[in-house]
């Protein structure tokens, strides 16, 4: 809870020029940002572009950032999401900047791994990863959010910008069409991260 | 074992969002400005203003200004006319910031503003005014600051983008921040009159400010009943959190025709 105020808190500052507020949010989500990109793409150089690209969005659409409960991680998880599944049209706009980005050691991060605190990969990874993948833009996105994120279906519905109700009629069929038994499709995380 | 970012990366990218955050900083403005004329003010008070006398800008709704060309200084003496070159596809306002260096009146561009300052005023910051401009104050792509001969004066120009933010949301699905060319949010942001930043419910100030009774009025005899029955008297209501329920302070209408002077003491 607290979290989500000081979140909001910086994404206010950030809003009003303030560069460490924005960098605070960047601490607080880059990680996350990274794995959810990674996990669609498999490719920490391609990861690292659409991390990097969903940040320069959140900055450059600042003003219609959708932000949820307080945070702007949906927003970012849904551009993530967005960008790696089209990462080559993404990089467009930020090319000249991305190719500039010094691209160091790619060690594994235990350390960092533990602060995440969530096994994206293992969720997603698998034959249910693949079908999760290969679903419509939106699905994927509702799917993501509240099976892997544990966000409630409305606040997903939010971010990905259709209506409650379109929402849960949505993942009811993504549930009814995954040739895994909906049993298996990962229960809501709790707020564990980041806190 | 989930690989990460590379340090370097992610320092460089960190790198790169702060200092876009802080080249984009928000620009301030002060209403000093007096119009000559039919002058619309209402392009300077950005909505919601009398309300949020708390901070403006930090407010979720609030106004985000950033550069989009470079800015121009001139210091000078008397009438001139700088040219700005075509705007930036992007640009929709211009930024003015000028400073008197002499007791004098000050024109400002096109739209009928104009900055009087006295001789104490003189290059000081009481002297000295700034704020977004529609570009309609330019002609032909250039700003002309009209003053007496011996005027002295020093001036910035810039084309900016003005934006709206949006509007935050609360865990009851409330949005909160201030009013803006959107409308106004479910709550609104106000300073209590014990100081404490907060929001009032925009229902709450609609009944206080008499914006909800004015729905109902179905001739001007009804306003002026109105007018009458409120006459001298102050409306409090209560001021939150932006939860929207835990109450922190109080928010005092007063008289409509006077300043907040007899707002309670806190």
């Amino acid at each position: 809870m607290e979290r989500q105020v000081t979140e909001a808190e910086s994404w206010s500052r950030a809003l009003g020029g303030d560069g460490a507020a924005l960098g605070a949010v960047f601490d607080l989500h880059s990680d996350r940002v990274f794995r959810h990109a990674y996990a669609v793409l498999r490719d920490v150089h391609d990861a690292e572009d659409a991390t990097a690209t969903a940040f320069l969005e959140l900055w450059r659409r600042r003003s219609s950032v959708r932000v949820i409960d307080g945070s702007v991680l949906p927003w970012l998880l849904v551009t993530a999401a967005n960008c790696a599944r089209n990462v080559a049209r993404s990089r467009r706009r930020y090319r000249a900047l991305l190719d500039s980005l010094p691209r160091g050691e790619h060690a594994e991060s235990a350390e960092r791994e533990a602060v995440a605190g969530m096994p994206v990969l293992d969720i997603v990874d698998g034959e249910l990863g693949t079908q999760l993948r290969a679903l419509p833009r939106t699905d994927y996105l509702l799917v993501m959010l509240t099976a892997v994120e544990g966000y409630s279906t409305s606040e997903a519905a939010t971010a990905v910008g259709i209506s409650a109700s379109a929402a849960r009629t949505r993942l009811s069929r993504v549930k009814a069409r995954l040739r895994t038994p909906a049993a298996s499709v990962p229960a809501p995380i709790g707020e564990e991260v980041g806190g | 074992m989930t690989p990460g970012m590379s340090d370097e990366f992610r320092q460089a990218l960190r790198t790169e969002l702060v200092h876009r955050a802080e080249h984009a900083r928000v620009r301030r403005w002060r209403r000093r400005w007096q119009w000559i004329g039919g002058g619309t003010l209402g392009v300077l008070l950005a909505g919601g203003a009398t309300f949020a006398a708390a901070d403006l800008f930090s407010q979720p709704g609030g106004p985000v200004t950033s550069t989009v060309a470079d800015e121009i200084t001139v210091t000078g003496t008397g009438t001139r006319t700088i040219d700005l070159g075509p705007a930036p596809e992007s640009a929709t306002s211009v930024w003015v910031d000028v400073t008197c260096l002499t007791a004098a009146t000050y024109e400002l561009g096109a739209g009928g503003a104009a900055l009087t300052c006295t001789a104490d005023d003189a290059g000081t910051e009481t002297g000295r005014a700034f704020g977004p401009f529609p570009l309609s104050v330019l002609r032909d792509d250039a700003f002309t600051l009209a003053t007496g001969p011996d005027a002295a004066w020093e001036l910035t120009l810039a084309y900016v983008n003005e934006q709206s933010t949006d509007w935050a949301m609360n865990e009851s699905g409330q949005t909160y921040g201030i009013g803006n060319g959107n409308g106004s949010p479910d709550l609104i942001a106000v300073i209590a009159t014990n100081g404490r930043e907060g929001y009032v419910h925009r229902a709450d100030l609609e009944e206080a400010d008499g914006t909800a009774a004015a729905r109902g009025f179905t001739s001007p005899e009804d306003a002026l009943r109105w007018q009458e029955e409120r006459a001298g008297k102050s409306f409090t209501i209560q001021v939150y959190e932006a939860d929207g329920t835990t109450p922190i302070g109080e928010f005092t209408i007063g008289p409509s025709s006077g300043p907040p002077a007899d707002a309670p003491q806190g």
